[in-house]
């Protein structure tokens, strides 16, 4: 037999524990009932000590006998609140029902603490005798008796609208406690007492609660109401606090034991509300203090995180990622199957990319999963960003509008978890969870650990995504690389040696392909000899827009020039030829402007014809002035004959002269705060440096320039062409 | 920067044969922008009604880009029998049109009224 004080152990712990739950976690409702049931048993087994001692002491008090009735009525009112959320709550609870079961159990316990229920209480052989009046314990019995039938209607009701294995099985372990419980109960106070004559069961009477309770706890633990780590770590901590404030309160309890038994019922029950505020202040007191002994234990999740995300983040193809990510999740969880989705975005869909199943061969669909742009499941992701849990669906009200379209997907594929991966706002890609291979379920720290890898693997998903478009981006770029050298090798790379005429440019190639032109083409004897030139037609020009386009139009003019050319002898009919020739592949949709310019060395003469084509610089030596030309005609490309609208011109050179020709690169180019150079500027280096040659000239106008945009980005072809009359 | 264009009247004298469209044009006209001005321009053009004035005035900045746009509605207007003709130009985008000799293809013309008269 266990000795007599056992149960003041068990109801002090009791007390604890009821009173740690309900602190820890005051909202949790399922804390709330344990709260109540670990209260009664504390309540009960000292109900029993103060009886027993009583009894012995020969010492009748009004004090104990009333926990029968506290007992019994907060039993009631504790079992029905169970039933309400155990396996799953109740739908519609209202607290219209609260306040009524509440008021009226409340009210029934202040009639049982008053002489009106217990007549009588006396010490017969040793044995604590109470003697009721009747009618009042009936009045007392039947809302506990009518609580009670309601509690177990309440949860076989629950147990028939089960709807899956796992509710099923939980209102069995439920009703297993429950039985339990109330076997044991009536054993250790009714049986077993009446059987061997006397009352010294009680121990086994107040282990009747905790009893019942481990199947339950078993459930809790099996099924996940709470999650393991959280009810060892729990389990700690109440022990430790326990004992740390329940060995002070033995032995004042034990020191003043002999001044509580003659108390009446309004003394004893000062001194028990004044003891409890004592002990619940200690408790108070000590349990942060312990429980930051425990801390540490969050930290391991973290861990497996950085651990998870650190072998994902390295790998950069899709396939290998995922690989990798299923097999970490295997090794972590042991699913019975992961399926991956990933956004498409040429079908608009979430689309099975991989499967893993485990050797149990649970899944054997094989149909592949997909999951609809704009569904109500992607919408519910996009909305709640949460990982979606298959328990939950049934009863939980942030599943409301998912809650058949949701079930349905993930009963198909057997999935208790739906992971979504997002990346910049956006849903990327989703993670299905099967069973777990042991069936336990999934803690809500599993829960909270995969929404944190949901999270953090979106990156890297989206940058293996992107992985083959920056390929193919790089690739692309490398082509446009290299058609830019080629376009720029269409240029001349050296002046030409010509009588009378010295030659000076500058290119500078913009950052992307542009459209800038300027050639040199030398003709000679006619008879295809070039090695003294007799005739140089220098040309410069500029293809509308920039890009790959405007770089082939380039190239198409410079063929057609060079071909035309070699039959056309004056400026005006080659231009005229050339925008023939464009206008079959501008068709207005581009056009080019063009100025030619035709040195004949033995004529000693200057022709050209303009087509829309910037100004013409002439700096006249003898003057020490600028003179501006407008080149006038239309641009080229744009009309199939402009045979009516170009001209041509002579410009009436002297010796010394000089003649800068441009493109809108030179008077458009932009500095830092966005202005331009402008011919102003242009024109003004050209009159101030008129006397130099013209070499220096350009690389005058070049330093000028170079030091008026210093590192902007160059977006336009930069050209300049220079020429000196020097005979 | 954001283009605009907006129909501000429609014109219908009694000697001529068609109605003349007037749109408002508004922001900038480049690369960016082009596509969309033929666009909203190009539903004004039908075959009963294939006379379109554009109201330059509060154009800010029109590059070449614009220019071929423009291009390319003059000649689609052409082919329709009508035409499509610039008012209130700013003076640096006239400046422009002169140098590439575009103003062969584009009617400028400074006032409204100048523009439907002829």
């Amino acid at each position: 037999m266990l000795p007599i004080y056992f149960p003041i152990f068990v109801a002090v712990a009791c007390w604890f524990l009821g009173g740690f739950v309900i602190w820890k976690q005051p909202q949790k409702r399922l804390n709330q009932y344990f709260c109540f049931l670990l209260v009664i048993g504390g309540t009960w087994a000292l109900s029993e000590t103060f009886r027993t001692l009583a009894g012995r002491t020969g010492n009748p008090s009004f004090f104990p006998a009333r926990f029968d009735i506290i007992t019994t009525i907060l039993t009631g009112y504790s079992l029905v609140l169970f039933s309400w959320y155990f396996p799953y709550p109740n739908e519609n609870l209202a607290g219209k029902k609260f306040w009524f079961l509440g008021g009226m159990n409340f009210i029934l316990l202040i009639l049982g603490l008053t002489p009106l229920y217990i007549d009588k209480v006396q010490i017969i052989n040793g044995a604590y005798v109470v003697q009721r009046r009747i009618y009042f314990y009936f009045f007392f019995l039947i809302p506990f008796i009518s609580q009670v039938i309601y509690s177990i209607f309440n949860i076989w009701r629950k147990g028939r609208r089960a709807k899956n294995e796992l509710e099923r099985k939980r209102v069995k372990y439920l009703y297993l406690g429950f039985a339990l419980g109330f076997l044991v109960g009536i054993t250790g106070t009714q049986i077993l007492p009446a059987v061997f004559k006397i009352n010294e069961f009680t121990a086994l009477a107040v282990s009747g609660p905790f009893i019942g309770n481990l199947p339950v706890a078993f459930a809790i633990v099996r099924y996940r109401l709470m999650e393991i780590d959280t009810v060892i770590h729990r389990t700690f901590v109440w022990l430790l606090t326990s004992v740390s404030v329940f060995i002070p309160a033995l032995i004042v309890f034990y020191l003043l034991f002999p001044f509580f038994g003659h108390l009446n019922w309004i003394q004893s029950s000062f001194i028990f509300i004044l003891l409890y505020f004592i002990l619940s202040l200690l408790q108070k007191y000590l349990q942060p203090r312990i429980n930051i002994l425990f801390r540490r234990r969050r930290y391991d999740y973290f861990q497996v995180l950085a651990e998870v995300v650190g072998k994902i983040g390295s790998i950069l193809d899709l396939n290998g990622i995922i690989e990798r990510l299923m097999s970490e999740l295997m090794t972590i969880l042991s699913p019975r199957a992961i399926i991956v989705l990933i956004w498409n975005e040429k079908m608009q869909q979430y689309i099975e990319h991989s499967r893993k199943i485990s050797k149990s061969k649970i899944i054997d669909i094989a149909e592949k999963m997909n999951i609809q742009h704009n569904s109500d499941v992607e919408q519910w992701f996009v909305k709640q960003k949460v990982v979606m849990e298959q328990e939950q669906l049934e009863a939980n009200p942030d599943y409301e509008e998912i809650r058949t379209a949701g079930t349905q997907l993930m009963n198909a594929y057997h999935l208790e978890l739906l992971i979504p991966v997002f990346f910049q706002e956006e849903l990327r890609a989703l993670i299905g969870l099967g069973k777990r291979e042991t069936l336990q379920a999934y803690t809500l720290k599993d829960v909270e650990l995969l929404g944190k890898i949901g999270c953090q693997i979106g990156i890297v998903i989206d940058n293996a995504l992107h992985h083959e478009e920056i390929l193919e981006k790089q690739q692309l770029a490398n082509e446009m690389r290299l058609g830019r050298k080629i376009q720029v090798g269409l240029l001349p790379e050296k002046t030409p040696q010509i009588k009378g005429l010295q030659l000076a440019y500058l290119n500078e190639p913009a950052i992307t392909i542009a459209g800038d032109y300027f050639d040199f083409i030398p003709f000679g004897n006619g008879k295809g000899d070039t090695t003294e030139i007799k005739r140089l037609g220098i040309v410069i020009g500029d293809v509308s827009g920039k890009g790959v386009s405007a770089g082939l139009l380039m190239a198409v003019a410079k063929a057609s020039i060079w071909s035309i050319a070699q039959v056309e002898t004056d400026p005006r009919s080659i231009l005229v030829k050339t925008n023939a020739t464009l206008y079959q592949y501008m068709k207005a949709h581009n056009f080019m402007s063009m100025v030619y310019l035709d040195w004949d060395a033995q004529l000693h003469q200057l022709r050209y014809c303009g087509a829309g084509h910037e100004k013409i610089i002439l700096y006249s030596s003898g003057e020490n002035t600028c003179k501006v030309i407008p080149v006038g005609g239309i641009v080229l490309g744009v009309m199939p004959n402009v045979a009516n609208i170009l001209t041509e011109q002579i410009v009436s050179v002297q010796k010394g002269d000089k003649i800068v020709l441009y493109t809108d690169g030179v008077t458009d180019a932009k500095n830092n705060n966005n202005e331009s150079f402008t011919f102003e500027k242009l024109e003004q280096i050209v009159k101030t440096n008129g006397k130099l040659t013209i070499q220096e000239l350009i690389d005058t106008i070049k330093q000028e320039l170079f030091s008026f945009i210093k590192n902007t980005p160059q977006y336009d072809d930069i050209t300049l062409v220079g020429l000196e009359i020097n005979e | 920067m954001k283009m605009e264009v907006k129909l501000l009247k429609e014109v219908c004298l009694t000697n001529t044969e068609h109605c003349i469209k007037i749109l408002e044009v508004k922001g900038y006209l480049d690369r960016n922008s082009i596509e969309e001005f033929k666009n909203s321009v190009w539903p004004y053009f039908s075959s009963n009604a294939n006379k379109v004035v554009l109201d330059f005035q509060q154009v800010e900045f029109c590059d070449s880009s614009g220019l071929t746009g423009l291009i390319e509605l003059t000649n689609k207007a052409q082919e329709l029998n009508g035409f499509l003709r610039l008012v209130a130009v700013s003076d640096k985008v006239k400046q422009v049109i002169l140098m590439l000799g575009l103003q062969a293809i584009i009617s400028l013309f400074d006032t409204i009224d100048s523009a439907i008269a002829q």
